[in-house]
């Protein structure tokens, strides 16, 4: 059996991966793939937490995660197409009309 | 005693000024009207107040008062949280409200000419009356600081939209120093809120039976129980009672402005915080130097009925301020502080009469002198003894008509010429031999001439601080060179302007520089007339507040000496 | 001990479910709107905003006189509380929502206000305000948090055009990656404590053996997530731009509502965090909170400043109310939670009040900047005085409801700083208290432009009196109300729940 802190150590890298790219990149998309990985080592420590805990809390998390992860993911494509249609890139830096 | 008279000042205006609102805009001109059926009306009821008020103190040193229940909120571990409707006079407020109501009167009848916006003009006009008779008789401290802060909102409109040039610019600064100094007041009514209570209230909430009719010894009881911890902390009923608080007993032992536990906020006794904070919010409205930077801008470019009114009323509350609250409540700091209060009043006399001297308004003149007689008032309160209070309150008193008198002169030549310059005139005695001699004499009622109202009020105000063991000699000695410079840059400026061949800037001004009119008259005759009776007669108004100045200072000395004990123990 | 089988839970669950009627209401207004929409095959239409209003009447009707009182406050096995602060987030939610919806209704000319989805979003957002208020179960925050969010994204850019789809995503990436972060810190609470629910007592004993680092470390989530609802600093930076684009009652609805309900968050979290339980996370209550709260009324304050335009000028103004509001919350378990329900509701009365005045000088003047409105007090004399009132409640001075609300936050914070004798504190309530020279610098600009400035060329558009300029005097004098009979205010709130 994997022992839970290899799984932590596992879903601790996804979460600086997500927060470095999150910091670096500048594509939107790229972004919210950085988020994507954030939550999803979130859900990593649910599911073993759950396992080392033997409770169904975490579990559930996790599942509900997923969910709104999805949703958050249809409307952040949803929002990012709608801006490249304006400003026809996808570059944060490049998208700035509302302080002039 | 119970009476209604009082809530008629206050509300008489008020309903004016709801009327005023509701004119029809083809009747604008019948707001004036409004404005002076009201304010004479005030004048009638603060005439049968003055006779009603003449050995009607009763143990409480109130003449008159009425009280209602205003709000009471549940606020869990705050306790409950009490504001009654209570207004009444006693010594120190009969002698500001007399003020006020002549002072709005005389008032009205200078704006008789505003012909923009009369209508809101008269409302504001008529708002500021209202709450300036309202912070003289508030005897809750809520309800005082409602009336205190409400007076700003018109004030600022009165400056900032008939004013001179610069009006936006002086109503914004006044706005801003007196909220300032407003704030530090409420952060005193907070802490006060946090660790006073009212016992009676309590008493009546919690259901302590009285045993006597003796209100006092009800409140013993209740006080004792609440010490004993019979009364727990959240069914103490907190109400910011302006006769209750000055008892040491009323502020909870384990609260920050108790006086054994020695609270300190960055090496401040929280005590002597609080006081300081009180003395700076009352200090900015007096206003005490170097908080009155506000001052000349406001008179300056306010219109000569707005200049009279904040002059005569509106300065005054900042003493009244101090006498009420700020030295009843905290003696103990009052007592520390007091050398800084007298050199803050020292410094006001001296650097207020010598700024005079260099001005070359006419307006700004008076301004400065304003500041500079103001300083009486602070030196006054600050000796903490019978002669020197009561010259405070004469002070007050007497620059409450002479301030006026003069910034209604000063209105006068520039309603003729739109110019207050001094240097632009000389020999103005040639044209004008009446305005002349009116403003001679007043100018000697205020520099403080025997004689003149003045006088007597700096006189008691010396001989209070040569006898005070809370001012260094060397404080009054200072101040008299104050009253030289005084004396200096009236003079002077009597000679400049009015004695001499004649020679203005202008020769076309030589047509419009007509002496007083009829309604001139009116406005100043009254005034020069009481500034004489009251320098003749100072019995007239010593009589008035003899009972209230004495009860406070007993009040102070004995809860001074009391916490005193307290803290040795 | 008998066995709990999946019937005895269903049971208890559908015995639960009345007592969300009110939330099951809104969801079926939310439903009837949807489904007018297909009905009406997409169209605009005015009927959307009809349904809403309706169904959020009988909602909070249902609420105010109806609601039943469940036997334990804990619903749902743990999952949803149903108490005084949850009924309070509610009753403001709801108010709140029926003024967005009557101020949307009223807006002249503006496409949004007869689309199905913005109705659709707005009720979205009441829902997760109402759960966010109820609940204290950590995966109930977060479903909340997310209702709110994801409506809020969508809401923003409902004018559907360039500057609001720019703001719109950069409030979805700052959000997304607050409730990344909340969610990451959410697994390691559970792995520690094994257990969601702060409410149950393994929670903090289990937290309590942490050193008070981690406990910190772990504590920081949360309070990004509840910062970044309430807009506070350093995490208001979406705030500027998406209320500079959203549709203006929808700047009202997200100025109060999501607010008072992440308030209430931190509130009830500071019923359960004491010194004892758990010593690094009472820090924050005793430090963090308060240091959050200094920069974000310096924050709001001064920025509101600098502003030329009414809206923005409110955006940092309520900026600067969130920190007051957070005041109230953090001051509440120690001193009166009275101070904080009273702040909301002013705070929503004159929040509204405000939006709906700004609303209405703009479509008579064709513009927000405030240097445009000179001289308009004379052409527009109630609508301006109004505003006055308003302004000065909202500066917090007296005679209006403002004041006691203020005095009553910063009495409640003094309380505690005279029991805790956190110096961040005294500073937080200090800085509170001076806040309001600052404040009434840039109140009063609105009221100076229209009252002192002039202006000679009038556009003469005069109309008939409208149904929000009733509902503006109503919230207005309620503001009066508030302040000479507080009293009656209190008992209001107090007979509800």
């Amino acid at each position: 059996m994997v022992p839970t802190s290899h799984v932590l150590f596992l879903g601790a890298a996804l979460f600086c991966l997500g927060l470095a790219i999150i910091l670096t990149k500048k594509n939107t998309i790229v972004v919210l793939m950085g988020v994507e990985l954030m939550l999803n080592a979130a859900n990593l420590n649910f599911i073993a937490f759950a396992r080392m805990h033997e409770s169904l809390e975490g579990q559930i998390m996790s599942l509900f995660v997923i969910v709104l992860a999805a949703a958050e993911a249809a409307v952040g494509l949803a929002l990012v197409l709608r801006v490249y249609q304006y400003f026809k890139t996808a570059d944060i830096d490049r998208i700035n009309s509302v302080r002039e | 005693m119970e009476d209604k008279l009082l809530s008629y000042l206050i509300f008489i205006p008020l309903i004016a000024a709801a009327l005023v609102v509701f004119l029809p805009s083809k009747q604008a001109q019948f707001a004036r009207w409004v404005a002076l059926v009201a304010t004479s009306l005030n004048l009638w009821l603060g005439a049968g107040l003055y006779f009603l008020f003449q050995g009607a103190e009763d143990t409480d040193g109130l003449a008159l008062f009425e009280k209602q229940a205003w709000f009471t909120l549940d606020l869990g571990g705050l306790g409950q949280w009490s504001a009654d409707y209570f207004v009444g006079v006693d010594g120190i407020s009969i002698t500001m409200v007399l003020l006020s109501v002549l002072i709005m009167w005389v008032g009205v009848i200078a704006s008789w000419k505003v012909q923009t916006k009369t209508r809101g003009y008269f409302a504001l006009y008529l708002l500021l009356t209202s709450s300036v008779l309202g912070s003289f008789l508030a005897l809750d401290l809520l309800l005082f600081y409602l009336f205190f802060e409400f007076m700003l909102l018109p004030m600022y409109f009165l400056i900032g939209i008939w004013g001179g040039k610069r009006r936006e610019y002086a109503s914004i600064k006044f706005f801003l120093y007196t909220l300032v100094g407003s704030l530090f007041i409420l952060a005193v009514i907070i802490g006060l809120y946090a660790s006073t209570y009212h016992p009676e209230a309590t008493g009546e909430y919690v259901g302590v039976e009285r045993t006597t009719d003796d209100a006092l010894s009800y409140a013993r009881s209740v006080q004792e129980d609440v010490e004993t911890g019979m009364i727990a902390q959240d069914q103490l009923v907190r109400k910011l009672d302006l006769t209750q608080l000055p008892d040491p007993r009323n502020t909870l032992v384990d609260s920050v402005l108790s006086i054994t536990n020695h609270a300190h906020w960055l090496g401040w006794s929280l005590r002597g915080l609080a006081f300081l904070l009180l003395l700076i919010g009352f200090g900015i409205k007096l206003p005490m130097v170097p908080l009155h930077t506000w001052l000349p801008d406001a008179h300056v470019e306010a219109s000569t009925p707005i200049s009279v009114v904040l002059a005569g009323v509106l300065l005054k509350i900042g003493g009244y301020g101090l006498l009420r609250i700020a030295y009843p409540i905290f003696p103990d700091a009052a007592v520390s502080f007091s050398t800084w209060v007298a050199g803050f009043g020292v410094l006001s006399i001296v650097y207020g009469a010598y700024t005079a001297l260099a001005q070359t308004d006419l307006k700004k003149l008076i301004a400065y002198s304003s500041v500079s007689h103001m300083g009486f008032v602070l030196l006054g309160i600050a000796a903490l003894n019978t002669e020197g209070v009561s010259g405070a309150i004469y002070q007050m008193f007497s620059h409450g008509f002479i301030s006026p008198l003069l910034f209604l002169l000063a209105g006068v030549l520039y309603d003729r010429t739109h110019n207050r310059n001094i240097a632009d005139y000389r020999g103005l005695g040639q044209v004008m031999p009446k305005y002349t001699a009116v403003i001679g004499v007043a100018f000697f009622a205020s520099l403080g001439l025997p004689g003149f109202s003045g006088f007597i009020a700096e006189l008691f105000v010396l001989i209070g601080a040569f006898s005070s063991e809370f001012v260094p000699t060397w404080m009054p000695f200072v101040a008299l060179l104050g009253i030289v410079l005084g004396a200096g840059y009236y003079l002077w400026t009597l000679q400049r302007m009015f004695f001499g061949p004649l020679q203005l800037r202008q020769s076309s001004w030589r047509e419009s520089l007509t002496d007083l009119t009829p309604r001139e008259y009116l406005l100043t005759l009254p005034l020069v007339i009481a500034a004489l009776l009251f320098g003749l007669f100072p019995q007239w108004v010593l009589n008035l507040t003899n009972g209230g100045v004495s009860r406070l200072i007993e009040g102070v000395t004995n809860n001074q000496a009391l916490l005193q004990l307290l803290e040795n123990l | 001990m008998r066995e709990v089988t999946i019937t005895d839970r269903l049971s208890s669950i559908s015995e639960q479910l009345p007592y969300l009627l009110p939330e099951g209401l809104v969801a079926i207004t939310l439903l009837a709107v949807v489904l007018a929409n297909v009905i009406l095959k997409g169209k605009d239409h005015r009927v959307y905003g009809w349904i809403t209003l309706v169904g959020l009447l009988i909602a909070i009707g249902y609420l105010c006189f109806f609601s039943l009182t469940p036997p334990s406050s804990t619903l749902f096995f743990g999952l949803i509380q149903w108490d005084q602060h949850s009924q309070y987030v509610k009753v403001i939610a709801l108010l709140g929502t029926i003024l967005t919806t009557l101020w949307s209704l009223s807006a002249s000319n503006e496409k949004f206000r007869s689309k199905g989805e913005y109705y659709v979003l707005v009720l979205g957002l009441l829902l997760g305000a109402m759960f966010l208020g109820a609940s204290s179960h950590l995966l109930m925050v977060y479903l909340a948090l997310e209702t709110l969010s994801l409506s809020g994204y969508l809401a923003t850019h409902l004018k559907e055009d360039k500057r609001s789809a720019e703001s719109s995503m950069k409030y979805l990436l700052f959000g997304a990656v607050s409730s990344g972060v909340l969610l990451y810190s959410l697994s390691w609470v559970y792995g520690v404590t094994g257990t969601l629910n702060p409410l149950s007592p393994t929670f903090w004993s289990q937290l309590n053996g942490l050193p008070l680092l981690a406990q910190i470390v772990l504590g920081l989530g949360v309070t990004f997530a509840i910062a970044f609802k309430i807009s506070a600093a350093p995490a208001h930076l979406w705030a500027p731009d998406v209320y500079e684009t959203a549709p203006l009652p929808l700047v009202a609805f997200f100025s109060v509502v999501p607010k008072i309900a992440a308030a209430t968050l931190l509130l009830r979290l500071g019923l359960v965090v004491s010194p004892e339980t758990a010593p690094g996370l009472n820090s924050y209550w005793g430090t963090l909170w308060p240091a959050i709260i200094v920069a974000t009324l310096l924050v709001g304050n001064l920025a509101a400043l600098l502003q030329g335009k009414a809206m923005r000028l409110m955006t940092y103004s309520s900026i600067a109310h969130s920190g007051f509001l957070l005041l109230a919350a953090l001051a509440a378990p120690w001193a009166s939670v009275d101070a904080f329900r009273i702040y909301g509701l002013v705070y929503l009365i004159m929040n509204f009040a405000a939006f709906g005045l700004i609303q209405q000088l703009h479509q008579h003047t064709g513009t927000d900047r405030i240097s445009q409105w000179k001289g308009w007090g004379q052409q527009l004399p109630y609508p301006a005085i109004l505003l006055l009132v308003v302004m000065i409640a909202l500066v917090g001075l007296p005679p209006t409801a403002g004041f006691i609300a203020k005095l009553i936050t910063l009495s409640a914070v003094f309380d505690v700083y005279s029991h805790t004798e956190s110096v961040w504190m005294a500073w937080a309530g200090g800085i509170g208290l001076f806040s309001t020279v600052v404040a009434l610098f840039y109140y009063l600009k609105i009221p100076y432009f229209l009252f002192f400035k002039k202006n000679e060329i009038f556009a003469t558009n005069h109309s008939r009196i409208s149904y929000r300029e009733v509902l503006v005097s109503v919230l207005t004098l309620l503001l009066l109300i508030g302040f000479f009979r507080s009293d009656l205010m209190l008992e209001a709130l107090n007979r509800l729940f």
